[in-house]
C-alpha cells in the first residue's frame, strides 16, 4: 500500500483534472456520441443495402452484434492508446526537462505507465455511464447497443478489457521511448498510432476483415487491445474462451512491457551520458 | 498636451471557481461560480514625450493589465485613455505601428529560424521600407552587438542575447512610445547593464518616451527619473523616486570600522548604536540631525580608520512600503 | 509589402523553421500513413458486401476524395486557424494584436506544415482513381466545376477552423465539438448519401455545406441524375459559410478584448 500511495495520488489528480473542464466532458460526450452514430449508420448501410447482404453473417457477426461493436468501441475509446501521448510530457521530453524527472525517486517507467493508466481509467469512467445510456436506452432499434451475450460474458468482457488497457499502457510506454530518441521527431509515434487503431478493431471488427487473414488478425498484438474482449462481450466468442483469451493478452503484455522498460533504460542511460 | 493620458481607468475580471477536491470538481461539471477581481481601480496619469517612467508594484497589483490597456489589446471598463492622440483599442492598427512592446517572458521572434529571418518578416509587417530597414538595422546592430547572432537561430540564443535581438525587434519599425515589461528579467549582471545603457541611450538621444515594469530596483534607480507605484488597482505613489525614499527609507546608516576597541553607547541625534568587534553601525535621520555634525560626533568619541554612509536598499525600501500600504 | 505576399513570407518562415526539426522526413511519412489508411475500412466493408445499391466503392471514393482534398488543403493553408485554439493560452494573440496587420492574415500564417500535404496528395489521388474507373470523361466545365469544389470546400473547412477559433476565445474548453465538423465530416462522405439518416444529410448539407462542395459536384460530373446547376454551388457556398465564420471572428475579437486572456 505505501508503494502504491504516489501513485494513487498522481491517479486522484488527473481525475479531478479532467473534472474541471466542463464543457470539455460534454464536448467530448456529444463528439463521441456523434462518431459512434455515423459508424453505426455505415453498418448498417452495408448489412441492409449490400449487394451480399449475408456477408456480414458469413463472417460471424450479426448487424446487432456489429451495432454493440461500434458502440463498445466508442464506450471504451479512451482506454485505447488513442493520442499515445500526454502533452506534458512530450514537451518535458523535447525540451529536456526530462532529465528532471530523473530525480524523482520512482521509476520512471512506472511513472509514466500509472499516468498513462490514470488518464485513460479517468476519461473512460467520465464517459461509461452516459454514452452507455445514449447507446444502450436512448437510441431507437436498429441503433442500439445491445446487452451481453450473457452474464458470464459480460464478466469476461471486463476482465479482458482491463488487460487490453494495461497491455495499452504499455504501448504507450514504447512510444514513450520512441519519442525519447529525439532524432526520430513524432514519426514512428504516429505511425504506431495509426496501425493500433487500425488492427484493434477500432475502425472496423476484425471479423469483418478477409476471411484468409483472420487467424494472424486474432494473434497480432493489437487485437488483445479491444476486438478480443468485444467478441466476449457480443458472444462472438463464448465466455469459456476467456481464458485463451486472457494468455494471449497476458503474452503481450509480458512481452510489451518487459520491451519498454528496458529501452527506456538505455535510452536514459544514453540521455544521462549525453545530456539530452 | 501629454503624449499618454489616462483618466479614471477601471477593470475587473471575472474568474470561475470551483471548491478543491474530486467532489468539487464533480459538482463544478453542472455549476460554476465566478469571483470579481479588481484589477484597476482608478488609475489616473499623464507622461509626457521623452520621459522615461518606471512603474512598479508586487506581482499581481495590475501592471500588466495598464500596459494592455496603453498598448490596445485590453478595453478598460471605464474611463479614458489616449495614447498619441488616439484611443489606443478604437485604432489599433494605426495605434501599434507606433509602439514597440517588450516582454521579457515572451518573444516576438520566431523561434526555429535565423533571427535576421524574423526581423525580415517584421519589416514585411510593419511596413519598413528597405533603405529604412538597413540603415536601422545596421545601427542596432552596432549598439547591441549583434553581429554573428544575426544568423543564429532564436533556439540556441542565450537569455541575455535573445533580449539583446527582443529589443532590436521592437525597435525595427522606429516607434515613438516603447511599453517594456520585465525586460531585465532573468538576465545576467553583464546582460543587464548592456540593456540598461542601451535603453539609456534610446531614451536620451531619440527621446524615445518609455514605460518600464520591473522587479528590480536597480533598473529603476539607473533609468528613471520618475516611478509610479501601483497597488490593489490603485495608483499610490507618482514622483521622483528620490521623493520615495523621503517617504520610505529616510534613515541613514553610518558604517564605520574601528582602528582600537571603543566604548560608545549613546550619540546626540542617533536612532541606534550597534558595536560587534570593530565594526560600529550608526542608525540616524538626516532629517533630525545634519550627517556632518553626527559623523564629527562620532570621530571625536572613537578612533575611526573607515567610514561610509548609507542609505536603506531600494529593495528593501520598496518591501517596506509594500508592508506598510500592506500590499 | 500586400497582404497576399505577407502571408507567402509567413509560409516561408514557418517552412524553413519546420526544417530544422530533426525529425521532418519520418513526420512527413507518418502523416501520409494516416493518409493512405483512412479509406482502408470502407473498402474492406465494399470488398466483403460488395456495392451498396448503385454505390460502388468507386463512386463513393468521389465523394470522400473530394471532401478530404478540400480538408487537407485547408490543413496546409489555413494550419494557423486550425491549431489556434491550442495557442491562444500561450499570449499568442495578444502578441498578433500588438502588430498593424490583419488578425485574420497573422492567424492564417501562424503555422504552416508542408506534411500536411499527405492528406491533400491521397484525396486527388482516390478522386483521380475514381473518374478513371468509373470511366467518367470531362469536359473543360466538369474539370473548373471540380477545382470549384475543391475551393468551395476549402473555404467551408478554413470557416469552420475561424468558427473553432472564435469559440477559443470564449472558451478552450470545447474546442472538442470542431472534431465533428472536421475530422468527423468527410466521414461522412463515406457513406453514399442518399443512405444517410437524412438530419444528417441536412446537417452538412445546410448547416455545414461539406456535400455541397463534394456530392453534389461529384454527382453532376459523373451524371448521377443531379441537376447540373448544383455542380455551381460549391463556391458560393463556401463564401458564404466563411462569411458567416469571418462575422463569429469579429465578434470574438471584440469579446477579447474587453476580457482580456
Amino acid at each position: 500500500m505505501e508503494l502504491l500511495r504516489p501513485f494513487l495520488s498522481i491517479w486522484r489528480m488527473h481525475l479531478a483534472n479532467a473534472l474541471q473542464y466542463r464543457a470539455a466532458v460534454w464536448a467530448q460526450l456529444t463528439t463521441n456520441i456523434f462518431w459512434g452514430f455515423v459508424r453505426t449508420v455505415m453498418m448498417l448501410v452495408f448489412y441492409r443495402y449490400g449487394l451480399q447482404q449475408i456477408a456480414g453473417y458469413e463472417a460471424g457477426l450479426s448487424l446487432a452484434q456489429a451495432v454493440s461493436h461500434v458502440w463498445l468501441v466508442q464506450i471504451a475509446l479512451h482506454l485505447l492508446p488513442g493520442n499515445l501521448i500526454d502533452a506534458e510530457i512530450r514537451e518535458k521530453i523535447r525540451s529536456g526537462d526530462v532529465a528532471l524527472e530523473l530525480c524523482r525517486p520512482l521509476d520512471l517507467y512506472a511513472h509514466w505507465f500509472t499516468r498513462a493508466l490514470a488518464m485513460r481509467l479517468g476519461r473512460f469512467f467520465l464517459q461509461l455511464i452516459p454514452v452507455t445510456t445514449v447507446a444502450m436506452l436512448l437510441l431507437p432499434m436498429p441503433y442500439r447497443l445491445q446487452p451481453p451475450a450473457s452474464c458470464a460474458g459480460l464478466f469476461a468482457f471486463c476482465a479482458s478489457l482491463l488487460l487490453g488497457c494495461l497491455l495499452s499502457c504499455a504501448l504507450v510506454g514504447l512510444s514513450y521511448v520512441l519519442l525519447l530518441r529525439v532524432s526520430w521527431g513524432d514519426g514512428p509515434v504516429i505511425i504506431l498510432k495509426i496501425i493500433s487503431d487500425l488492427l484493434s478493431g477500432a475502425e472496423l471488427p476484425l471479423q469483418l476483415w478477409p476471411a484468409w487473414a483472420q487467424r494472424l488478425l486474432a494473434a497480432q498484438p493489437f487485437a488483445s487491445l479491444l476486438d478480443l474482449p468485444l467478441r466476449l462481450y457480443t458472444g462472438t466468442l463464448a465466455p469459456s474462451e476467456f481464458w485463451s483469451v486472457a494468455a494471449i493478452q497476458l503474452a503481450w503484455l509480458v512481452l510489451f512491457m518487459g520491451v519498454g522498460w528496458l529501452l527506456m533504460q538505455g535510452s536514459l542511460r544514453r540521455l544521462l551520458i549525453q545530456g539530452g | 498636451m501629454s503624449l499618454i493620458q489616462l483618466n479614471g481607468i477601471g477593470k475587473t475580471f471575472y474568474v470561475a471557481e470551483r471548491p478543491p477536491g474530486l467532489l468539487g470538481a464533480l459538482q463544478g461539471i453542472f455549476v460554476r461560480q465566478r469571483k470579481a477581481i479588481t484589477a484597476l481601480a482608478d488609475i489616473s496619469f499623464s507622461i509626457d514625450a521623452g520621459e522615461l517612467v518606471g512603474y512598479i508594484g508586487p506581482n499581481g497589483a495590475g501592471k500588466s493589465t495598464t500596459v494592455k490597456i496603453m498598448s490596445g489589446i485590453l478595453v478598460p471598463d471605464s474611463g479614458t485613455c489616449i495614447v498619441a492622440g488616439r484611443v489606443p483599442w478604437q485604432e489599433r492598427v494605426a495605434h501599434v505601428a507606433e509602439i514597440g512592446v517588450v516582454f521579457g517572458q515572451r518573444s516576438q521572434l520566431w523561434w526555429d529560424v535565423p533571427v535576421l529571418d524574423s526581423f525580415q518578416l517584421l519589416r514585411d509587417i510593419y511596413r519598413v521600407s528597405p533603405t529604412d530597414f538597413r540603415r536601422r538595422l545596421a545601427d542596432l546592430a552596432d549598439i547591441l552587438d549583434l553581429g554573428q547572432l544575426l544568423h543564429t537561430p532564436v533556439r540556441q540564443l542565450s537569455l541575455g542575447q535573445r533580449m539583446r535581438c527582443e529589443l532590436a525587434a521592437a525597435m525595427l519599425h522606429n516607434p515613438r512610445i516603447l511599453f517594456l515589461d520585465e525586460p531585465s528579467i532573468g538576465l545576467d549582471a553583464v546582460s543587464k547593464l548592456a540593456l540598461r545603457s542601451f535603453l539609456k541611450a534610446l531614451n536620451q538621444e531619440q527621446g524615445v518616451t518609455m514605460i518600464l515594469t520591473t522587479h528590480d530596483m536597480a533598473d529603476i534607480e539607473t533609468l528613471c527619473q520618475r516611478v509610479m507605484v501601483i497597488g490593489h488597482g490603485r495608483l499610490l505613489y507618482d514622483g521622483k523616486l528620490a521623493g520615495l525614499k523621503q517617504q520610505y527609507a529616510p534613515e541613514r546608516r553610518i558604517r564605520a570600522t574601528l582602528a582600537s576597541p571603543c566604548q560608545l553607547s549613546e550619540l546626540p541625534g542617533a536612532d541606534s548604536i550597534t558595536i560587534s568587534g570593530n565594526e560600529l553601525v550608526v542608525d540616524f535621520q538626516p532629517a533630525k540631525i545634519a550627517p556632518q555634525t553626527i559623523i564629527a560626533a562620532l570621530t571625536a568619541a572613537c578612533p575611526v580608520s573607515d567610514l561610509v554612509v548609507e542609505s536603506i536598499s531600494v529593495d528593501e525600501m520598496i518591501a517596506r512600503m509594500y508592508r506598510d500600504l500592506s500590499l | 509589402m500586400n497582404e497576399f505576399s505577407l502571408y507567402f513570407r509567413y509560409l516561408r518562415l514557418n517552412f524553413l523553421g519546420g526544417l530544422q526539426y530533426q525529425g521532418w522526413p519520418l513526420q512527413m511519412v507518418g502523416v501520409f500513413f494516416t493518409a493512405i489508411i483512412d479509406p482502408i475500412a470502407v473498402l474492406i466493408l465494399f470488398s466483403r458486401f460488395g456495392a451498396v445499391g448503385s454505390w460502388t466503392a468507386d463512386r463513393v471514393m468521389l465523394v470522400y476524395g473530394l471532401a478530404l482534398t478540400s480538408f487537407g488543403f485547408a490543413e496546409l493553408f489555413s494550419r494557423g486557424f486550425d491549431t489556434f485554439p491550442w495557442q491562444i493560452r500561450t499570449g499568442a494573440f495578444d502578441r498578433i494584436l500588438l502588430r498593424p496587420r490583419s488578425t485574420f492574415l497573422q492567424v492564417l500564417g501562424l503555422r504552416f506544415q508542408l506534411n500536411r500535404l499527405a492528406r491533400v496528395v491521397s484525396g486527388l489521388c482516390l478522386v483521380g482513381w475514381s473518374l478513371v474507373v468509373q470511366g467518367v470523361s470531362l469536359s473543360f466545365w466538369h474539370i473548373l466545376q471540380l477545382l470549384f469544389a475543391l475551393a468551395g470546400g476549402y473555404l467551408v473547412y478554413t470557416g469552420v477552423f475561424v468558427i473553432a477559433s472564435a469559440i477559443a476565445f470564449w472558451t478552450i474548453e470545447a474546442v472538442d465539438w470542431i472534431y465533428i465538423f472536421t475530422n468527423g465530416s468527410y466521414q461522412v462522405a463515406k457513406v453514399p448519401p442518399e443512405f444517410l439518416p437524412p438530419w444528417l444529410r441536412r446537417t452538412f448539407t445546410f448547416f455545414m455545406p461539406m456535400l455541397v462542395c463534394s456530392y453534389w459536384p461529384a454527382a453532376v460530373v459523373c451524371g448521377w441524375g443531379v441537376s447540373p446547376l448544383l455542380g455551381w454551388l460549391p463556391l458560393p457556398a463556401g463564401v458564404a459559410f466563411l462569411g458567416l465564420a469571418l462575422a463569429a471572428w469579429r465578434l470574438a475579437i471584440r469579446q477579447y478584448a474587453s476580457t482580456g486572456s
